[in-house]
């Protein structure tokens, strides 16, 4: 349960883009991996839960999940699993790199 | 109105102090290893076992993390090494501002090991890097043996699986090497101990292992 820590990040991160007029943020675009021990709906909550104290009540986060990707060294496929394994679910070869799924990034602040 | 483009590591802070503590680690030439279980695995058991090992030939220090109490802390301290406790007050995980400031209250000189026992998790505290040279992760036998395929995220980023209380696999429904085979199908380079805070069993093993990991001054 550390979604309120990463929601304060989020608006630290907001502060050093935005100087002046934080109202007049909108979206704040996040891409988060499925590897990457967030849950989303709390992360939310939590964000919802402090933004009017930084003058971001007029601000939702939009969430881009990142499906976990494997690439296989050995048969060169790239395989979206729902279950992380360090195996290539085409050829079963162990040579693999994940390549997506762990992602925890602001990416775009959308201000009206 | 108009979009910026951020492109940020929301943890980015985090990593930074990280990296500055990786940094201060090496230039002491100090070994750190970030020891992680699920509450109850026996981190602070084995925290024991390694120091009543080593601590006659290596000059060691602890940081103990917990949501509450200094409990951990005084176990270590009545084994005569130098411990500084982190109450979380309710944060489920360690970072590395945390690791940061409580290093400069450690009255030790000549450091060579240090061991950082973070808040009992699987989840959140694999997320956070403390500047340690490798993270260790404990599973116990009692957990059952499909922890690692649970929680991956934290097998992937460890270097080391103990799986402690092994002395209790005759009692209990988990085989120690199902539990190895979960974990390598997560990540395959895993260094695998098996030790019992109990019997003794495998803590030379281990700490042989701390040994050769040692710097050289």
């Amino acid at each position: 349960m550390h979604e309120l820590s990463i929601a304060q990040e989020i608006i630290g991160i907001v502060d050093q883009y935005v100087a002046e007029d934080k109202s007049s943020v909108t979206k704040i675009r996040l891409k988060i991996g499925k590897l990457s021990n967030v849950v989303v709906d709390s992360l939310i909550f939590c964000f919802d839960a402090i933004k009017s104290d930084s003058n971001l009540q007029n601000a939702e986060l939009v969430v881009d999940e990142v499906p976990i990707a494997i690439k296989c060294n050995t048969c060169n496929s790239i395989e979206e699993v729902s279950n992380f394994a360090a195996y290539c679910p085409n050829c079963n070869g162990t040579d693999t790199v994940m390549i997506s799924g762990s992602e925890l990034n602001v990416t775009e602040i959308e201000i009206d | 109105m108009g979009v910026l483009t951020v492109e940020r590591k929301i943890l980015q802070k985090n990593d930074v102090i990280a990296a500055e503590n990786r940094a201060m680690f090496l230039q002491l030439g100090l070994f750190t290893i970030n020891l992680l279980s699920s509450p109850g695995s026996g981190k602070t058991s084995l925290v024991e076992k390694t120091i009543e090992v080593l601590k006659e030939k290596v000059n060691m220090a602890v940081i103990e993390g917990d949501v509450q109490t200094d409990l951990d802390a005084r176990r270590i301290e009545k084994l005569g090494v130098p411990v500084i406790q982190i109450v979380t007050n309710g944060g489920c995980h360690l970072e590395a501002n945390l690791v940061h400031e409580s290093f400069k209250n450690l009255i030790a000189d000549h450091l060579q090991f240090l061991i950082i026992e973070n808040v009992g998790n699987l989840v959140c505290p694999a997320s956070y890097d403390l500047g340690e040279d490798c993270k260790v992760v404990l599973v116990s036998t009692t957990e059952g043996d499909d922890k690692p395929l649970k929680y991956p995220a934290m097998f992937i980023k460890a270097k080391v699986m103990i799986i402690n209380k092994i002395d209790l696999v005759p009692y209990v429904n988990c085989k120690p090497d199902v539990i190895e085979q979960n974990a390598l199908s997560i990540n395959p380079d895993l260094k695998i101990f098996r030790t019992s805070c109990t019997t003794g069993e495998g803590i030379q093993e281990w700490c042989g292992w701390i040994n050769s990991n040692l710097r050289v001054r």
